[in-house]
């Protein structure tokens, strides 16, 4: 039934809405972007701190110190055998020549006191690089490496389980922090921008009663004001990711290796953002258009 | 018929012969029927047990104090309220199977005009009467051509492009006046069309109205004002309390002496109001109209 002439209508509608209200409009937008820039600076937040646990697991090998007199071919097959076992990624051998290097280059000044010791005390050892799924599941991990340990030619195994099982609960406690901010913050969020969106409908009530009257049905009513809300979530969402990009360009500078958004995600929020702006005018135009 | 003539015009209280299309026979130039109809708002009865047919093409008033149910009326058949008792038949919608999403398309076929004009305040002359054609689905060349016409034919089109709020109250009424006709509708009502006017912007706005009327759409006119209704030969429902207590045909006017001289000072001085309905002088008022206003 409605053609080209109703569809320019309503876009061109929707404009002239917002340059009608450009100050409660522009009040709008600045309260929008205040409160998706909280969302933003949360999922930030968010994408840092998960970052941060992650390089924390990544630094977790396993170390098999071996039996001494074990001999060259028993090694080898030793190590074939761990690299087959389900689980692990990657066996380096570590003779005890490199491991009393790498513990000089640990000690750095205090070096010299290794000038002490007349012999190396240092067993052969393998350094064993397990998956990342393993790493996720401390029972797993613990249980993997009871099964190396068992091996013939192991001495001993030693690894950071506890310090993964301490993450793990980190991290559990994070997501679930994480979840319940995250949720208050996005409903907050739309809540304001109803509210926001609702200030602006107040004022064109009566408007919204002769549109009826003359026999507008409640989708042509509503179609300027969803337009133009969700043209000002664009203009918040835009608004919080600059300023938000700008802060961490800065943070950059001084501090470095924080990480942001990627482009889709950037994309992603904006796309939110006007969805929210839209969604806010439905909610709050929705007790007008009762007949 | 659709109703009952009364040559003795002493109808009072007299209820009007009912056929419901549902169950009887149907007059075919009825465009608008009540039956038995009641609307409560818990306790407190807006209008009780209301019966009224309104053919095709008729004139009526609609008169009572304030409080009587008149806007009632006129909110029940542009549904905005639902009887609660009863069925209210206008054209081609039944009160009692409507649904919500065809009320746009019943208001559509109505034109309303109210006291307080109900203009968008923010758009100008021509936007304000394009809208009613904007939502019916007009393309833009069709809405232009049509817009102007009924702009013409109210002495507006010359304040086209100004803001309806620079507008005076009676021009304003022609603004909504015109954006009621836009749409060819049948059916006109119209809500103390003049309560807000000067008593010679009134005569024109009412003088428009039986213009309209005399192209062949109904017009429901309702006020308070006796002393006007008598000057036409028209239709007259009473209502009082909620109920309709006369349904008067009136052939002639019959004013008494005092009256008319009251009338005659408010309306038209130097006119005589029996003359009101000949065409010619129905012309002289609307072009009374174009002149007046930009003077």
């Amino acid at each position: 039934m409605y053609g080209a002439t109703q569809m320019r209508y309503l876009v061109r509608e929707a404009f002239l809405g917002l340059a009608r209200r450009r100050i409660s409009g522009s009040v709008a937008v600045l309260i929008m972007g205040s409160a998706l820039l909280m969302l933003a600076l949360f999922s930030i937040i968010t994408i840092n701190l998960d970052a941060i646990l992650q390089s924390l697991r990544g630094n977790v090998d396993a170390e098999a110190f071996l039996e001494e007199g074990l001999e060259e071919g028993q090694r080898q097959n030793l190590q074939q055998e761990l690299l087959s076992l389900d689980g692990v990624d990657a066996v380096y051998f570590i003779s005890p020549k490199q491991a009393i290097e790498e513990f000089r280059r640990d000690l750095g000044e205090d070096a010299s006191l290794l000038d002490v010791l007349d012999e190396n005390p240092l067993p052969a050892s393998f350094r064993i690089r397990l998956a990342k799924d393993v790493i996720h599941d401390a029972d797993r991990m613990e249980e993997l490496l009871g099964v190396i340990g068992r091996f013939p030619g192991v001495d001993e195994v030693v690894s950071q389980v506890d310090l993964i099982r301490h993450l793990d609960h980190l991290g559990r406690v994070f997501v679930i922090v994480d979840l319940v901010v995250g949720l208050l913050v996005l409903i907050s969020a739309i809540f304001v921008i109803s509210n926001t969106v609702r200030l602006t409908v107040e004022e064109r009530a009566r408007s919204i009663d002769i549109m009826k009257q003359v026999g507008a049905t409640n989708w042509f009513i509503r179609m300027p004001f969803l337009l133009s809300g969700a043209l000002q979530g664009a203009l918040a969402g835009a608004l919080a990711m600059g300023l938000l990009m700008i802060a961490h360009r800065v943070l950059q500078n001084e501090v470095g290796g924080v990480y942001f958004f990627g482009p889709g995600q950037i994309v992603g929020f904006i796309v939110l953002s006007t969805l929210l702006g839209a969604v806010g005018s439905a909610t709050a135009l929705r007790r007008h258009l009762r007949i | 018929m659709n109703r009952v003539p009364d040559p003795d015009r002493t109808a009072a209280g007299a209820s009007p012969t009912t056929f419901d299309p549902l169950q009887g026979p149907l007059d075919p130039r009825t465009i608008i029927s009540a039956y038995h109809v009641d609307l409560r708002y818990g306790n407190h009865y807006a209008l009780r047990d209301v019966n009224l047919q309104v053919a095709n093409g008729e004139f009526i008033f609609v008169v009572g104090p304030s409080g009587a149910g008149k806007s009632s009326l006129l909110r029940l058949l542009t549904m905005d309220e639902f009887p609660t008792e009863g069925r209210v038949i206008v054209g081609r919608f039944v009160s009692s199977r409507m649904k919500r999403s065809r009320i746009p398309l019943l208001r559509r076929e109505i034109g309303v005009i109210f006291q307080d004009f109900r203009l968008l305040e923010d758009r100008d002359v021509f936007d304000n009467v394009a809208f009613a054609q904007m939502v019916v689905g007009v393309g833009s060349a069709e809405i232009k051509r049509n817009v102007t016409r009924v702009l013409n034919w109210v002495g507006l089109y010359h304040k086209r492009k100004q803001k309806v709020i620079t507008l005076s109250g009676g021009e304003q009424q022609r603004v909504a006046i015109a954006r009621a006709i836009v749409n060819s509708p049948k059916i006109l009502l119209a809500d103390e069309p003049t309560g807000n006017l000067d008593p010679e912007v009134s005569q024109e706005v009412i003088d428009l109205l039986f213009r309209i009327n005399n192209a062949g759409t109904a017009v429901i006119m309702c006020t308070h004002d006796h002393i006007m209704v008598r000057q036409y030969g028209e239709r007259v429902v009473k209502l009082e309390e909620g109920r309709i207590t006369a349904d008067v045909q009136r052939y002639r006017p019959q004013v008494s002496r005092k009256e008319k001289a009251v009338a005659e000072k408010a309306y038209r001085p130097h006119e005589e109001g029996a003359q009101r309905r000949q065409p010619e002088s129905w012309e002289r008022a609307v072009l009374d109209v174009d002149g007046g206003e930009e003077g």
